[in-house]
């Protein structure tokens, strides 16, 4: 991630706090998800897993998102619960983690379940896992998202961008 | 399956000379006090069967860690053979160990009951072959360590878990997952972690000094007049060509008209630009005839100042001396008056000392006179003086008298005349010599002066005449030179302001380009993510994690392999440990005993569960006592549920009753005289209660070793009473 998108990040946590900046993260990131290309993306701010992303090849990925300053993220329980249930339903559990700090990204980690305890994770575990070819895709594409919308969102916050995702789904309807 | 039938033993650790111990008996008891040599008697037949296997630190036996095979005190070979009776006859089993070497695997015979002898890998695959056993199932259903026993006698969790793995035989995915931790490949990684975090750090510090460096630069460019959004490397360009140009327009006004410049076409070019017109553009003017001219009038100016000072000193000094010599003479008159003076008050002087001489000389005489009279006896009647008149009653004493004092006054009065004239005579000669030292001085200084007019004619590079005035001459050309001076001045005054200007069109340049360059700088440091080292050094670090994730799957695989193993056996052998554990503790607030596995959720390891059969936990009231019962359950539930599977037809016990009463070896007998029913026993103790109890109420027959005695030199001492 470049410096000035990372400064943009910083910023908008520092107005929002860590809480919601976790939620503006992950909305960032599913329309980000939206921009690369995949035709069904689902977000959810209250339960169940984070994020549903379907690729137009059909490649079902759902995401549990944390963001995290530290080296570690926490799983918890629900989470673990969520990401096994989709998994049972098709979907590719996948872990996307954002470490806010410069020269970091989003990891998207597809480690397996049966290896994952509730707790905290290192992430240094989770890049065992990353799945290389989808960061590729979409870390370039919430760059873009986070530069094209950041006054938007610093102005608005969580609520600008639900619109916009709301804008995106009725436009795929 | 294998009856042990004899073991021979020579130079094996403790042994020197060959030992035979013959097992002809269902039970065969090695009896003696420590360290005689019954424990390395058994050890001896483990060596001959397992070689390596059975030492170092993956028996998980720490007393085998450094174990010595040779003798230490009487080296040499070490042999050790065992016999057994098979199924189809009689099999010979022989490992020697050469003297080099403390340790040692050692090389294996078999010899097979038709008298195939064979030797090395063929005789270790010969024995694999027969026994189809491993040193970890000899350990746990053949040979009931003492070490096991000593272990599991140990109230810490961790020691007793890793002391009932070792009873199960799992001693080795133990020594696997520690070997795994030993490598601290998480620590690895985390210090790779650190070092990312460490460059990702100093990335930022880098970025903040040069976003406070850029914020310094930018503050000080607005100030300068510099809009913010000139602030970048085209307008540095630009700028770069109007200071050139400058100069060079400021070169031909100058007069100079082969200067040349190269005006900068890059933005790399610059710095370099920049610090040369800083250097030319002083050398350019340095250069400048009328600065030249101002140069060489300045240095004229000041090289005139000096014989100026030197002159004007000089004629000062004449006009001082003069005036000195002249009041002296004005005074006392000249040279000449003054030796006329000296010579009469000299002539005076000589001539009031003739005088003086004279009168003395007269005195003298008439002394002699009035002495001689006084010899012719004149005197005696009153007579009146002829000097001063008066009656005296002796005239020659008065006239003596008289006389001395009339000479006296008269030789007074010339002395004091002679003084007079002499010191005179002093003060002119003194007064000669002052006029001639002011004359000296008045010549040196008009000397000097002399000097000094002609360093004013060097100075104004011509002779100076005796009818000129040097000063008047200096004087007229200061004023031109000061004239001279103030016309060029006024000259470089013009033509200082585009200096100036240039100068302050460096600075902004400088600026500008500070500013660039801080920016340039920053910009590399941000890149620092999309570069090639930065991108192997990420797929570097994923690699690590990778490698640290596969290990860490391996080890839990491993700790699962172990953990259903160690589930494995205790599900098979657990009504036995159960059954063995009841009669051996007989321990009337445990009615059985549950026995189950899990996880040690901080390593991973297995962790060994105890329950009672009423649901209470029973490790807080189990005795020591009790966990001896409990090794030795597990040791029996194990072979009990290895059964016929099992190939050795005995049973070898080291010193089982460490802390057991009287009553549990009592239960232990009768659980061993049920064995025996099975199995041949080896039992080695050092109790003498056990050892009786065992003579007295083990039904089969018995032979019995006793070992009496150790030494260096001899080794043990064994009886085997008839």
């Amino acid at each position: 991630m470049k410096v000035s998108t990372f400064q943009h990040l910083v910023r908008i946590r520092e107005k929002f706090g860590p809480g919601l900046f976790g939620k503006i993260a992950q909305k960032l990131l599913a329309l980000a998800l939206c921009d690369t290309g995949f035709s069904y993306v689902v977000e959810r701010g209250v339960q169940g897993v984070d994020v549903d992303a379907t690729s137009s090849k059909g490649d079902k990925y759902t995401l549990e998102v944390k963001t995290t300053e530290g080296d570690s993220i926490y799983l918890s329980k629900e989470n673990l619960d969520a990401l096994r249930d989709r998994a049972a339903d098709g979907y590719v559990p996948v872990i996307a983690a954002l470490r806010l700090q410069m020269f970091e990204d989003w990891l998207f980690a597809k480690i397996p379940l049966s290896r994952v305890r509730r707790g905290s994770i290192p992430l240094a575990r989770l890049r065992a896992y990353h799945i290389i070819k989808l960061e590729a895709l979409v870390c370039p594409a919430f760059e873009a998202v986070v530069n094209q919308h950041f006054t938007g969102v610093l102005a608005r916050g969580e609520r600008y961008l639900a619109e916009l995702l709301a804008q995106r789904r009725q436009g795929d309807t | 399956m294998f009856e042990l039938a004899r073991l021979k033993v020579r130079r094996f650790r403790g042994f020197v000379d060959e030992e035979e111990f013959v097992f002809d008996q269902p039970v065969v008891l090695l009896y003696g006090e420590n360290h005689r040599g019954k424990s390395s008697t058994l050890n001896a037949l483990e060596w001959c069967l397992f070689g390596d296997q059975c030492f170092g630190a993956k028996t998980g036996i720490r007393e085998r860690v450094d174990w010595e095979i040779p003798n230490r005190y009487v080296p040499g070979d070490v042999t050790v053979t065992a016999e057994f009776n098979g199924p189809d006859g009689r099999y010979t089993i022989r490992r020697d160990h050469v003297a080099a070497g403390r340790r040692g695997a050692g090389t294996v015979t078999v010899v097979l009951p038709d008298e195939t002898k064979l030797h090395g890998d063929e005789a270790q695959h010969q024995l694999y072959q027969l026994f189809r056993s491993s040193f970890q199932e000899f350990m746990t259903t053949v040979y009931q360590h003492q070490e096991a026993i000593r272990s599991i006698l140990t109230q810490e969790p961790r020691q007793r878990n890793e002391a009932i793995d070792r009873l199960l035989g799992l001693s080795e995915y133990r020594e696997l997952l520690g070997g795994i931790d030993k490598a601290q490949l998480e620590k690895t990684e985390k210090a790779l972690e650190g070092k990312f975090e460490n460059l990702r750090q100093r990335a930022e510090q880098s970025i903040r000094t040069y976003n406070n460096l850029i914020g310094e630069e930018k503050s000080k460019a607005i100030a300068a007049g510099i809009p913010e959004q000139d602030l970048n490397q085209q307008e540095a360009l630009r700028r770069a060509k109007e200071i050139g140009d400058a100069v060079e327009r400021l070169a031909q006004d100058l007069g100079l008209a082969d200067f040349q410049l190269t005006i900068p076409q890059a933005y790399d070019e610059i710095a370099e630009f920049r610090e040369w017109v800083k250097t030319e553009a002083d050398q350019l003017w340095a250069k400048a005839p009328d600065v030249v001219k101002q140069e060489n009038l300045a240095r004229e100016q000041q090289d005139l100042a000096s014989p100026k000072g030197n002159y004007e000193s000089a004629r000062a000094a004449v006009t001082k001396a003069q005036g000195e010599r002249d009041e002296l003479v004005r005074e006392h008159g000249d040279e000449t008056a003054l030796i006329t003076i000296a010579d009469k008050q000299r002539g005076k002087t000589k001539e009031l000392e003739q005088r003086i001489r004279q009168t003395n000389d007269r005195a003298n005489l008439v002394g002699e006179a009035i002495q001689y009279l006084k010899t012719a006896s004149l005197g005696g009647a009153v007579q009146r003086c002829p000097l001063c008149g008066t009656e005296v009653p002796d005239l020659l004493a008065h006239l003596e008298s008289e006389w001395e004092e009339r000479i006296k006054k008269e030789v007074e009065q010339l002395d004091d005349q002679r003084k007079t004239h002499k010191s005179e005579l002093e003060r002119v000669e003194s007064l000669t010599k002052e006029l001639k030292a002011l004359e000296t001085n008045l010549d040196a200084t008009r000397a000097a002066a002399d000097q000094s007019v002609q360093e004013i004619g060097a100075a104004l590079g011509r002779d100076i005449g005796k009818e000129e005035d040097p000063g008047a001459l200096v004087n007229a050309r200061l004023k031109q030179i000061a004239s001279e001076l103030e016309a060029v001045r006024q000259a470089i005054e013009e033509k200082r302001p585009r200096i100036g200007a240039l100068h302050d069109e460096l600075a902004q340049l400088r600026t500008i380009d500070e500013i660039v360059r801080y920016e340039r700088k920053r910009a590399a440091v941000e890149r620092i993510w999309e570069t090639t080292e930065f991108a192997e050094l990420s797929a570097l670090r994923d690699q690590t994690s990778e490698l640290v994730e596969d290990v860490r799957a391996i080890r839990d695989s491993i700790a699962a392999v172990s953990r259903e193993e160690a589930q494995e056996r205790v599900a098979a052998a657990g009504a036995a440990v159960d059954g063995y554990f009841c009669r051996l503790a007989n321990h009337p607030a445990i009615p059985g005993l549950l026995m189950g596995v899990t996880e040690d959720t901080r390593s991973g390891l297995n962790s060994y569960v105890f329950k009672s059969k009423d649901g209470t936990d029973p490790t807080p009231i189990l005795s020591q006592g009790d966990l001896n019962c409990l090794a030795l359950s597990l040791f029996l539930g194990l072979a009990e549920a290895m059964g016929e599977t099992q190939p050795f037809a005995f049973m070898m016990l080291d010193d089982p009753t460490q802390s057991l009463g009287s009553e549990m070896k009592l239960q232990l007998v009768s659980v061993l005289e049920g064995i025996g029913d099975r199995r041949r026993l080896i039992i080695s103790t050092a109790d003498t209660e056990f050892k009786d109890l065992l003579m007295a109420n083990i039904t089969k027959s018995k032979a019995l070793y006793n070992f009496l005695d150790w030494t260096e030199q001899g080794g043990p001492q064994i009886t085997r009473p008839s």
